[in-house]
């Protein structure tokens, strides 16, 4: 492999800051998420190219903003749950978690973007479309998760005893709560995947 | 301008090939030999099934083919480098690149090999049915062959099933899609004028697959 680190390796390093919680590691997983949200934001302009400029200028709009809601919203509430057993994960692990997470949504949407782009553009029925952005999306949101729970584990299992017990109950309410959470603003936002 | 010997060895040792790619040694190269074996090869392949019909398909076909080809790969390369990088191989755009190029060229020298046993089969007046499904395997194997330096090159280590699993899927669907929107390749039975693309709305490859496997019904005056 070349001796030049890949971008791609470090949009998805795992590895806690050499230098703690500084601002410049906070700014770090800002930037991440950023980027995440931009890559993700490609896919959404692929499938909106279906209907106009316009659209896809929302839709890039939509799916950015699921991926956001998922981290604004649902993470602080896994954060509170989470000190609330004590478990021994500090906000700034929480933080790489999520930016890693989204990270690993955002680069698979792009990715996958062109192929969305062909079906949006070539298909003449509008069923092919909404198959292609809700399977897209979901595959993108399972990926987050999986990443988002491998980052997040080793924390999770060096709590004490009870705290790891009670994550283990948190953790899958989460995700789900997650995983409607998006899904819930991806359908209000994207009407292709509607079925519009 | 080609490269004869890494055309030999992308035959007898796709892993060693591989291995050049991911330490990005000689893509230009590579890309540049992978990208002539597909055009060619491609061409030769559609040029050898527009002959069922012949004339100006042959033509049609010889062009479209290396243009489904091509951009097949060109638009589910992305996919695959993000999916390597998601499982655990975060590599740089040129050694994915090269390793995607590597396996068109496998899978063009396969299809290359397979087009004079093709033709035959068209020479001797094989029917439009058993065309279409030697074709449709010749196309498979290719991809075989081409999928085991993308294999290959992956390694070994966690992630490798998933990657390779979700790529072909993702390939599959575009690749599929990309034949869809460019055919006819055979030229369609019964169909007194030749055309570059049809003219008929079939809807898209999902819906005709989804009907096919009777997920979906077929609109109300269409023939079963």
């Amino acid at each position: 492999m070349s001796e030049t680190t890949a971008w791609t390796e470090r949009i998805l390093d795992a590895a806690p800051p050499e230098d703690g919680a500084t601002p410049a590691a906070w700014a770090r997983e800002g930037q991440r998420l950023a980027v995440a949200i931009g890559l993700a934001s490609l896919f959404g302009a692929a499938i909106g190219l279906r209907v106009s400029g316009a659209a896809m200028l929302a839709h890039a709009i939509g799916v950015s903003l699921g991926i956001l809601a998922v981290c604004g919203l649902a993470v602080p509430a896994l954060a509170i749950i989470l000190a609330l057993v004590n478990a021994s994960v500090d906000a700034l692990a929480l933080a790489r978690a999520t930016s890693r997470a989204a990270a690993a949504a955002g680069l698979l949407l792009a990715g996958i973007a062109p192929g969305a782009a062909l079906f949006a553009l070539t298909v003449e029925d509008a069923i092919t479309v909404t198959l292609v952005g809700v399977g897209g999306l979901a595959l993108a949101g399972v990926l987050g998760v999986r990443s988002f729970v491998r980052t997040l584990a080793p924390h999770l299992s060096g709590s004490d005893e009870r705290a790891r017990r009670l994550s283990m109950i948190a953790m899958p309410l989460f995700l789900v709560f997650a995983a409607i959470l998006g899904a819930r603003i991806w359908w209000v936002m994207l009407p292709i995947v509607r079925g519009g | 301008m080609i490269d004869v010997s890494f055309l030999n060895r992308i035959l007898r040792a796709p892993a060693v090939v591989a291995e050049q790619c991911r330490a990005d040694h000689d893509g230009a190269a590579i890309a540049r030999t992978a990208l002539v074996a597909l055009a060619v090869s491609a061409t030769m392949f559609g040029a050898a099934v527009g002959s069922w019909r012949g004339g100006k398909q042959i033509a049609f076909a010889a062009l479209k083919m290396p243009i489904g080809v091509l951009g097949t790969l060109a638009i589910a390369a992305p996919a695959f480098y993000v999916l390597a990088a998601i499982f655990g191989r975060p590599w740089g755009l040129r050694p994915v690149l090269s390793l995607m190029l590597s396996a068109g060229a496998r899978f063009s020298l396969v299809l290359l090999a397979m087009t004079p046993p093709l033709w035959l089969l068209i020479d001797f007046g094989a029917p439009y049915e058993s065309i279409k499904i030697v074709a449709t395997i010749v196309y498979g194997l290719a991809g075989l062959a081409g999928l085991e330096v993308l294999v290959r090159g992956l390694g070994n280590g966690p992630g490798k099933h998933l990657t390779i699993g979700l790529f072909v899927g993702v390939f599959l669907l575009v690749g599929g899609q990309n034949a869809w929107v460019l055919r006819p390749y055979l030229g369609t039975p019964g169909d007194a004028e030749v055309t570059m693309f049809t003219k008929r709305r079939e809807g898209g490859l999902v819906v005709q697959l989804l009907q096919a496997a009777g997920v979906m019904r077929k609109p109300a005056g269409d023939a079963p």
